[in-house]
């Protein structure tokens, strides 16, 4: 029960410290958050975008293109083989005398001005697989690719991939800025908090002169930090929370003039709360070093 | 209750401070240390409240070795010890009765109990009408009295007092002066260190040190 009253009695003071210097710990408050929001809003990004591409790759398929003098037997071994293959969720076949007035009608073509003399489409399978990884994939095409009669094959997921790779390229970024920036944090913090101690040096002398414990000087610096994570954390919080509500807004007003289906996916509430509880961690860790280095020296 | 036994005190690079010092002063004593300046008087003070620790000898301090405490046990050493200090010490930036608050809640005491004390050190030393002052606007024998209001306000067996009267007029002198004799009648040791002769009372134990000997010393 003592030691409970004690602690109370220091998280007041450190509440009093803060109140007496209410600009000093709000700025704090804004240098944590604003420090907090540059990763959060990257990662939101990337989130986004994850989103699409994986919306995208349900979509993707590969064409196969078949040599001009493929024999119908060719075609149809192929077609068994395709069969065969677990990785095929579905094919459809087209012959190039149906895809010729296809592409003629949609490119605006006819007849007498496209100076073409034959059809030069080759016949083709269109492939939807049921799996988006790379390896299988590749795999996939490579066994088409042996196949008598196969001209050519083109996977048609190229970009995604690269966007996938930028997407988890972009993410180790994120979380080697993430590093720096939360060493930054720890500094900043820690000068704060050595300089809150420089400022009442005075008290911190005597009260080890009267017998204070190192436990008892360092009690409201720590409670500093705290207050100084928690407020900078909420204010992280806040700010990523208004930020998106004002771009949905934004994507309503495009939803809205271009009929398109797309929302930014917000952070869900347990991302909230790491970073809230991140800033606190990075805050107390920092005080909690700063007083053991300054409490030495008194 | 302390026991000096052939104490030596040097600083790194100086001659040294004190030079085989032995003494005994039992509980409840009334002890003057004097000396010109620069005796060691005040390392003799800070000897004893483990503020130093001695070069060679030992000091024992209710039964126990301080050369042999360990440092997280200082503290609880140091909270038998009232001290008033030469320079007073006292926080400008708060007022007379949080500048007593601050031992008290060092000590653990509960929130509810800290007034009440904080008014009877206050009380004590004639300053209660004086609670909410802050320190600077108070003369220099108040501040003084302030000083030994927070050196008592966790009642502590020994009391100890660097200079306690120094720039202060007679009149001051003695109102602190028997200040410190009362605490002695409740059974406080009381340690003065002074190179004032005038308010040293012949009724007294009396240790003279000069350049860190201790020249003489005279029962009561």
């Amino acid at each position: 029960m003592n030691y409970l009253t004690g602690h109370y009695q220091m998280f007041i003071k450190a509440l009093q410290r803060s109140h007496a210097s209410l600009l000093s710990t709000l700025m704090m408050f804004l240098v944590i958050g604003i420090t907090f929001i540059l990763p959060s809003i990257s990662f939101l990004i990337v989130q986004n975008l994850k989103s699409i591409s994986e919306n995208i790759q349900h979509e993707s398929q590969i064409s196969i293109f078949l040599k001009k003098d493929t024999s119908a037997d060719a075609k149809n071994k192929i077609e068994k083989e395709l069969k065969n293959r677990s990785e095929i969720n579905s094919y459809h076949f087209v012959k190039k005398e149906e895809a010729w007035p296809k592409l003629q009608k949609s490119m605006g073509f006819n007849d007498s001005n496209n100076g073409l003399s034959e059809n030069p489409l080759p016949d083709a399978f269109f492939i939807s697989p049921n799996t988006m990884n790379p390896n299988q994939i590749l795999d996939l095409k490579s066994f088409i690719e042996k196949l008598d009669g196969v001209d050519q094959v083109v996977v048609d997921t190229g970009w995604v991939k690269k966007l996938n790779s930028v997407l988890h390229l972009a993410n180790k970024a994120i979380l080697l800025a993430s590093v720096l920036l939360a060493s930054m944090l720890t500094v900043v913090i820690g000068n704060t908090i050595r300089l809150q101690m420089t400022s009442h040096h005075e008290e911190i002398e005597l009260s080890k002169l009267i017998g204070a414990t190192d436990q008892f000087i360092r009690r409201p610096f720590l409670y500093s930090g705290f207050i100084f994570g928690l407020g900078g954390g909420l204010t992280a919080a806040i700010i990523l929370k208004l930020i998106v509500i004002f771009l949905n807004h934004t994507v309503i007003e495009v939803e809205a003039l271009y009929g398109s289906q797309f929302s930014i996916i917000d952070l869900n509430p347990l991302e909230y709360l790491s970073i809230v509880g991140g800033s606190v961690l990075i805050a107390v860790a920092a005080s909690f070093i700063s007083i053991n280095q300054s409490i030495k020296k008194f | 209750m302390i026991k000096f036994d052939q104490v030596h005190k040097r600083y790194p690079g100086n001659l040294g401070a004190l030079q085989n010092i032995t003494f005994e002063i039992n509980a409840g004593e009334l002890v003057f240390v004097t000396g010109p300046s620069g005796a060691g008087k005040s390392t003799l003070l800070k000897l004893i409240t483990a503020i130093e620790t001695a070069t060679h000898g030992t000091i024992i301090f209710e039964n126990q070795n301080l050369a042999q405490v360990k440092s997280t046990s200082i503290p609880y050493i140091r909270r038998k010890f009232g001290l008033v200090f030469q320079d007073h010490k006292l926080l400008y930036d708060r007022n007379c009765f949080e500048n007593i608050a601050l031992p008290l809640e060092i000590n653990g005491v509960e929130i509810n109990d800290i007034r009440g004390r904080v008014r009877a050190a206050l009380d004590k030393v004639g300053l209660l009408n004086r609670e909410k002052s802050m320190p600077i606007s108070l003369s220099g024998g108040e501040q003084q009295r302030l000083a030994i209001a927070r050196a008592i306000a966790c009642r502590p067996s020994i009391l100890l007092a660097d200079e306690p009267t120094g720039n202060l007029d007679k009149k001051y002198a003695d109102e602190i002066m028997n200040l410190f004799y009362s605490f002695q009648e409740l059974g406080v040791t009381v340690i003065i260190a002074t190179h004032e002769m005038p308010i040293v009372s012949k009724k007294h134990k009396q240790l003279y040190l000069q350049d860190g000997n201790l020249i003489r010393m005279t029962e009561q």
